[in-house]
């Protein structure tokens, strides 16, 4: 009977595992191709009106209800307005999407990838998205970080996706998000002054997790770990930099942007 | 470890393993049948609706506020004043495949 459960043990911790890494990738659509095309051609409409050269971007990539409290948006990356060559050859204008992408088949690791609104959207659960859009000076100096390559410069490929954002042992998209953000406030790619800062002024996310599972997830999953965590778990969320740059007089607008043209307020 | 505690562990693992919040979502999706999907929708006007990047230069007012320099880096310089709303291509644009996307696609068409 203890040999059968010793068994019955390891099989069930290892199917569970994959529900709290998430490894099964987003890619497959979950709405009509005709509904997410529309959608994303909504968002970046809708921040063509606003004016926003750059802006912070959000979307809800697993269900709602499996969302832990306080966390609204599954992954967040930075749009900006972008010469677009295509390769007809012609060049148009619109939203270019700068990403930290988990890799494929390797989750522990990243990398910056550019895509489009209609990429972005594609696996998404709800027809949802978070729209940050930083005062327009802000927006200027974030366009200058990425315009020269500096988000490379703040970019660690080491992933967890629960990263300390007062350190720089992992991180992840919305880490890497607010490192560009406060890369371009205080104008430096050191990386030891943008955490310090960090610790400073930022007031991240705490992670309502088991510590029964954070556990499960330092021993067996990849791309979740405690060890740049001492005692509670704290990350970096789409909410809490919109939060950041409201408390610093950095914000334009923040709010979420629904498929049928609706707006509440995000803070 | 007693089997009351195995058991509980047990119940624990299947009833208590949401998702993180980021937890796979930060994965990017495959662009290739992406492609497919969308010129499937766009139907007989896809090649005039439909646009694969090959490249993405961020555009900078030249003159605004903020700190931006004037040296060449990877941006172009608008002399316009920020006008509003921006321009935005009525077109659908898509990353294009990488080399290895490209590659599982016609492996699969071969089989």
């Amino acid at each position: 009977m203890n040999k059968f459960l010793n068994i019955f043990f390891i099989v069930m911790v290892t199917i569970s595992l994959p529900t709290l890494a998430g490894s099964a990738q987003d890619t497959e659509i979950r709405f009509t191709v005709e509904a997410v095309d529309k959608f994303a051609k909504e968002v970046e409409l809708f921040a063509a009106k606003e004016g926003a050269r750059a802006f912070i971007i959000g979307r809800v990539g697993r269900p709602e209800k499996d969302l832990p409290k306080g966390i609204k948006f599954t992954h967040t990356a930075i749009a900006v307005y972008s010469s677009i060559t295509l390769d007809s050859g012609e060049s148009v204008k619109g939203y270019a999407i700068h990403n930290l992408y988990q890799k494929e088949g390797q989750l522990n690791k990243s990398e910056l990838v550019i895509d489009y609104p209609v990429d972005f959207f594609w696996g998404v659960n709800s027809l949802k998205a978070g729209i940050i859009i930083p005062t327009p000076d802000l927006q200027q100096r974030i366009l200058e970080v990425i315009a020269y390559g500096k988000d490379k410069q703040i970019h660690n490929e080491n992933y967890s996706v629960i990263a300390n954002p007062f350190n720089n042992v992992f991180q992840n998209c919305t880490e890497h998000t607010l490192n560009i953000v406060n890369s371009g406030i205080y104008q430096t790619t050191d990386i030891n002054q943008l955490k310090n800062n960090t610790k400073q002024h930022f007031k991240p996310q705490k992670v309502k997790a088991s510590p029964f599972k954070l556990l499960l997830g330092n021993l067996f999953v990849d791309d979740v770990s405690t060890k740049d965590h001492s005692g509670k778990v704290y990350t970096t969320t789409f909410t809490t930099i919109g939060r950041y740059l409201k408390n610093n007089e950095l914000l334009t607008k923040a709010v979420v942007l629904k498929s049928n043209g609706s707006t509440e307020q995000l803070l | 470890m007693k089997t009351l505690n195995k058991v509980i562990l047990i119940t624990l693992t299947m009833t208590s393993l949401q998702s993180f919040a980021d937890s796979g979502a930060s994965q990017n999706a495959s662009a290739a049948s992406k492609h497919s999907a969308l010129a499937a929708s766009h139907g007989t006007v896809a090649s005039a609706k439909l646009g694969s990047a090959v490249i993405a230069t961020p555009l900078i007012v030249v003159g605004a506020i903020g700190n931006v320099s004037l040296k060449a880096g990877n941006a172009l310089m608008e002399h316009a004043v920020s006008t509003t709303p921006l321009e935005v291509t009525d077109k659908t644009i898509t990353a294009a495949p990488s080399p290895a996307q490209i590659m599982k696609v016609n492996k699969q068409e071969n089989l």
